[in-house]
C-alpha cells in the first residue's frame, strides 16, 4: 500500500512536472533594466519583447506586421493614422486603448530618461480620435514612420501613473505573451505565460532567462542540459556544441568596420605631422591591403560574412551593384606608394575588447595585415566602457566599430555614420571619423523625407555609392553571424535582430 | 680555481639540486639575453605572421605549436621570459635599495621615524599583496614600467622589515658602538659599517622573492592588467591560451605554464641553497 502509494505520488509528480512546460535560456548578457524607454540595447529588447507589445513589429522575415496596431495608412505627407487592437488588456487587467498610446508616446519621447527619444525626433505629436484610432503628425514627410514605431513599446498609462521609474524598472506591465514573474539581477529573471495573449496561447508556462555571461560557463550549461538554448556560441567551441546540440547561426544586422580620422591635418595617433587618412589613396589601400577571407576563416572559425557595403542584403538600402575588393596587396602598396608612403607609416588602431565577437583578435589580425603593405598598426584594446567615450570624443585617428541596423533600412547607418556632423540637425552622431560629403548630405537628407519608396531607395543607393566607393570612407570588414545552440526539445528559428522571442519558439 | 676557494660558494655546489637549478636559470637567463638568436621568428614583428599558420598544432612545423594569429609559441615564450625576468629582477633591484635604505633608517635612528616607517609597512602588509598591485595596476595603466614600479611598492617592505630587524641588533654591537664613539657620523655608520653585516639575509630573501616578483606579474597579467598585450610575458602567454584551452588549442597555455612553473623552481632551489649556506645558525 505503501508502496503504491509512493509510485502514484512520484507519477503525478512526474506528469505535473512534464505539463508545466518551462523553457530555460542561457543568455551572454541580461536587461539592464526592465523600463522599456531607458536604453535601446540588444540584450534588454531581446528580453523585454517577450513582456511588451508595439504597435508594429517586425516578423521573423523581418517584414513589418500588425501588433497593438491593426493597420496603419499615411492620410498624405505628414499624418498616419492607426487603428488600433481592440479586446487587448494588460497583465494586470486594464484594457488597451488610445490613451495608452498617446501616454506611451509621451513617455517615449519627452522623458528625459528616455533613450529613444532620436527614433521618434522626426513625430511631432499623436492625437486620439476615438478609443481606438489614433493619428500621428510628423515633422515633414517621414517614410520611416512605421520602422520606428517597432521601437515604443505600450505600456499602461493607469499603472505607470503612480509609480516611481525605479519601480517600473523592475516591475514591467504589458500586453505581451509572457508576464513579469521575478528578476534576480546577475542570475535570472522568470516569465509565466500570458493565457489571456491576443495573438493565441503561449506554448510554454515559464521562461527563465539565466544570465551566463562567462562563455565556457554558457557552453558547460547547454552541454549538461542546464538550459535548452543559449545564444552567442562561442566560434571557438562549435565543435563541442556541435555533437551533442543542435546548432544554427544566422546573418545578423551588425556591421564590423574600420573608422579614420578624414579631416584633421595631425591626426593624434598618427606619427608624422600629416594625417595619411586625408588622402583617398591611403584609405583605398587599407581596403585592399586587408585579408579579410582568413579573419573570416581563421578568427572568426568561419562565421561571419566578408561585407561590401554598410548593411547586409536583408536591410532595404542594400546594393546587389557594390562587391567586396579582392585582397591585392601589391595594388595596396603601388597605392600607398602614388600617395607618397611608399615605406608606410605608424598608428594606433583603438579596438574594444568585449564588445563584438573576437574583436580585440581581429584587430591584431588587421595590424598583422597592414604590416604586410609597412603600414605599422599598434593595436590599443581596451573594455568597450573606456573605448567607447574615447571615440566618440575622437580621441583616436584608426578604430574599429560595430553598427547593428536594426531599423532594417540602410537610413539608419548613413544618417548616424555617414552624413556629416551636424548636433542641429541630429545627423551623423556617431561619425567619429568626421567624413563629409555635401552632395552624400543632400542625398541623405533627400531620401529622408521621400514618400515614394522606389526614388528612395535609389537615393540611397547613390549616397552609399559616392560614399564608400568614390570617397571610402569607412572599411567595412565583416557582417557578424549569430550563433545558437539549444537541443531538440524545442523548435527554434533564429531572429534577424537576434531577440530571443519565445512567442516563436515551441515544445517538440 | 680561486672561484671555488670561497667557502660559501663551494659549499653551496655540493647541494645536486641547487646546482640544477642554477643550470636551468642560466639557461633561461641565456634565452631571454638572446632571443633573436634562438628563436625561429621574431613574435612582434606582424611581418612575419601569417593567419595561415592559425593554431598549428605543436611537434610539426611549430615546435610548440602557433596562436591564433600564426605565432610561434616557443618563439614567443623566449620573448615572454625575457619580460618576465626583466620585470621580477629590476623591481627586486629597486625594492631591495628602497627597502634597504627604509630599514637602515628605521632601525638605526628608532623613535618616530621608526613608528612612521614601520606603521607604513604593517598597514600595507594587512592588504594581500595581489590586491595592492591591482588597485596600483588599475589606477595607471597597462605598461612595464610601471608593472616594475608596481611590484616595488607591494615588496620594499618585505626588505625594509628585515632590515629594521637586523641592524636593531646589529646597532648594538661592539664594532658599531666604536664607530660612533670614534666619531664616524651616522650615514657612514650605517653604510659602511652596519650594511655589510645584513646584507646576507636580504640576498636570500631578494633571491626567493625574485620568483615571487615573477608570479605576482604573471597573475596580474594573466587578469589583463599588467604588461600590454604588445609585449607578452609569460604570463599574458598563459592568458591568451587560457581563452581557447577548453576549445582543444592547450599548447597556447601549458608549454608557457611549464616554463613559468621551471623558471620559478630553478630560483627557489637556488634561494634555499643560499639560505642554508648563508645561515650561520644552520651549520654543523
Amino acid at each position: 500500500m505503501k508502496k503504491l502509494f509512493l509510485t502514484l505520488t512520484l507519477l503525478v509528480l512526474f506528469v505535473g512536472s512534464s505539463f508545466a512546460a518551462t523553457l530555460n535560456l542561457g543568455v551572454a548578457s541580461e536587461a539592464i533594466t526592465l523600463d522599456p524607454y531607458v536604453q535601446n540595447e540588444t540584450a534588454t529588447s531581446s528580453t523585454l519583447s517577450n513582456i511588451f507589445d508595439t504597435l508594429i513589429r517586425f516578423d521573423a522575415d523581418y517584414q513589418l506586421v500588425p501588433g497593438l496596431a491593426t493597420s496603419w495608412k499615411a492620410l498624405d505627407n505628414i499624418t498616419w493614422e492607426v487603428k488600433l487592437r481592440k479586446g487587448v488588456t494588460f497583465h494586470n487587467g486594464n484594457p488597451f486603448n488610445a490613451d495608452d498610446v498617446l501616454f506611451s508616446f509621451d513617455r517615449f519621447k519627452n522623458w528625459e530618461r528616455s533613450g529613444f527619444k532620436g527614433k521618434v525626433s522626426s513625430i511631432e505629436k499623436v492625437e486620439k480620435k476615438d478609443a481606438y484610432t489614433v493619428v500621428f503628425t510628423t515633422k515633414g514627410p517621414y517614410p520611416l514612420f512605421p520602422r520606428k514605431m517597432t521601437y515604443m513599446r505600450i505600456m499602461d498609462q493607469e499603472y505607470c501613473s503612480d509609480k516611481t521609474p525605479e519601480h517600473l524598472g523592475t516591475h514591467p506591465v504589458g500586453t505581451g505573451p509572457y508576464i513579469f514573474d521575478k528578476w534576480i539581477k546577475g542570475a535570472t529573471l522568470t516569465l509565466n505565460a500570458n493565457a489571456k495573449y491576443w495573438a493565441g496561447v503561449p506554448s510554454y508556462d515559464r521562461v527563465v532567462f539565466k544570465a551566463l555571461t562567462n562563455d565556457s560557463t554558457r557552453v558547460a550549461a547547454i552541454l549538461s542540459n542546464e538550459v535548452d538554448l543559449i545564444n552567442r556560441v562561442p566560434v571557438k567551441d562549435i565543435n563541442r556544441v556541435k555533437g551533442s546540440k543542435n546548432f544554427i547561426q544566422k546573418p545578423g544586422l551588425r556591421l564590423i568596420y574600420l573608422q579614420m580620422d578624414h579631416p584633421r591635418a595631425d591626426s593624434p595617433y598618427v606619427t608624422g605631422k600629416i594625417n595619411p587618412f586625408a588622402d583617398i589613396r591611403v584609405r583605398r589601400a587599407i581596403y585592399y591591403a586587408i585579408n579579410e577571407d582568413n579573419i573570416v576563416k581563421y578568427i572568426m572559425n568561419g562565421f561571419a560574412e566578408p561585407a561590401g557595403q554598410f548593411q547586409p542584403n536583408v536591410v532595404f538600402g542594400y546594393d546587389d551593384s557594390i562587391k567586396r575588393v579582392s585582397h591585392d596587396p601589391a595594388k595596396a602598396k603601388q597605392l600607398l606608394a602614388d600617395a607618397g608612403y611608399p615605406d608606410g607609416f605608424e598608428v594606433v588602431l583603438d579596438a574594444p575588447n568585449n564588445r563584438y565577437i573576437n574583436d580585440e583578435q581581429i584587430a591584431q589580425a588587421i595590424a598583422s595585415s597592414l604590416a604586410k603593405v609597412k603600414i605599422k598598426v599598434k593595436v590599443n584594446a581596451m573594455p568597450k566602457s573606456a573605448y567607447f567615450p574615447k571615440v566618440n570624443s575622437s580621441d583616436s585617428s584608426f578604430n574599429m566599430l560595430g553598427w547593428s541596423n536594426s531599423d532594417g533600412d540602410a537610413s539608419s547607418f548613413l544618417d548616424a555614420c555617414v552624413h556629416s556632423y551636424d548636433q542641429d540637425k541630429g545627423y551623423g552622431r556617431y561619425n567619429g571619423g568626421r567624413y563629409s560629403n555635401p552632395e552624400v548630405d543632400r542625398l541623405i537628407e533627400e531620401s529622408d523625407v521621400m514618400i515614394d519608396q522606389v526614388k528612395r531607395l535609389e537615393l540611397m543607393k547613390k549616397a552609399q555609392k559616392i560614399a564608400l566607393q568614390d570617397d571610402q570612407n569607412i572599411i567595412p570588414l565583416h557582417y557578424q553571424v549569430d550563433l545558437y545552440a539549444y537541443n531538440n526539445k524545442i523548435n527554434f528559428k533564429p531572429r534577424i535582430d537576434s531577440h530571443l522571442y519565445v512567442f516563436e519558439m515551441s515544445q517538440k | 680555481m680561486k672561484f671555488f676557494e670561497n667557502e660559501i660558494v663551494s659549499e653551496f655546489f655540493e647541494d645536486k639540486l641547487a646546482v640544477a637549478g642554477v643550470f636551468i636559470f642560466i639557461f633561461f637567463m641565456f634565452c631571454a639575453l638572446f632571443p633573436a638568436v634562438l628563436s625561429p621568428q621574431n613574435p612582434y614583428d606582424l611581418e612575419q605572421l601569417f593567419l595561415e599558420n592559425s593554431f598549428k598544432a605543436p611537434f610539426g612545423e611549430f615546435l610548440l605549436g602557433s596562436d591564433e594569429q600564426g605565432r610561434d609559441i616557443l618563439s614567443a615564450i623566449m620573448y615572454g621570459l625575457r619580460i618576465s625576468l626583466y620585470v621580477g629582477i629590476a623591481s627586486t633591484i629597486l625594492s631591495v635599495l628602497i627597502g634597504l635604505i627604509a630599514g637602515l633608517i628605521s632601525g638605526y635612528f628608532g623613535g618616530i621615524v621608526d613608528t612612521i616607517i614601520m606603521r607604513i609597512a604593517d598597514i600595507q602588509l594587512s592588504f594581500p599583496a595581489i590586491l595592492v598591485a591591482l588597485i596600483i595596476m588599475a589606477l595607471w595603466g597597462q605598461g612595464v614600467t610601471k608593472i616594475v614600479i608596481a611590484i616595488t611598492i607591494v615588496n620594499w617592505v618585505y626588505y625594509a622589515r628585515t632590515a629594521r630587524g637586523v641592524v636593531l641588533s646589529e646597532k648594538e654591537k661592539d664594532y658599531a658602538q666604536s664607530a660612533k664613539a670614534l666619531g664616524m657620523n651616522s650615514v657612514s655608520i650605517m653604510f659602511k659599517e652596519i650594511l655589510p653585516n645584513i646584507m646576507a639575509p636580504i640576498i636570500v630573501i631578494a633571491t626567493v622573492r625574485i620568483a615571487n616578483a615573477i608570479i605576482l606579474e604573471a597573475t596580474l597579467s594573466f587578469l589583463g592588467l599588467g604588461v600590454p598585450i604588445t609585449e607578452p610575458s609569460l604570463g599574458s602567454l598563459i592568458s591568451n591560451g587560457y581563452q581557447v584551452l577548453f576549445s582543444g588549442y592547450w599548447w597556447g597555455s601549458v608549454f608557457p605554464g611549464i616554463v613559468l612553473m621551471l623558471l620559478v623552481i630553478s630560483i627557489n632551489l637556488i634561494g634555499d641553497r643560499l639560505r642554508d649556506v648563508m645561515n650561520p645558525r644552520l651549520k654543523r
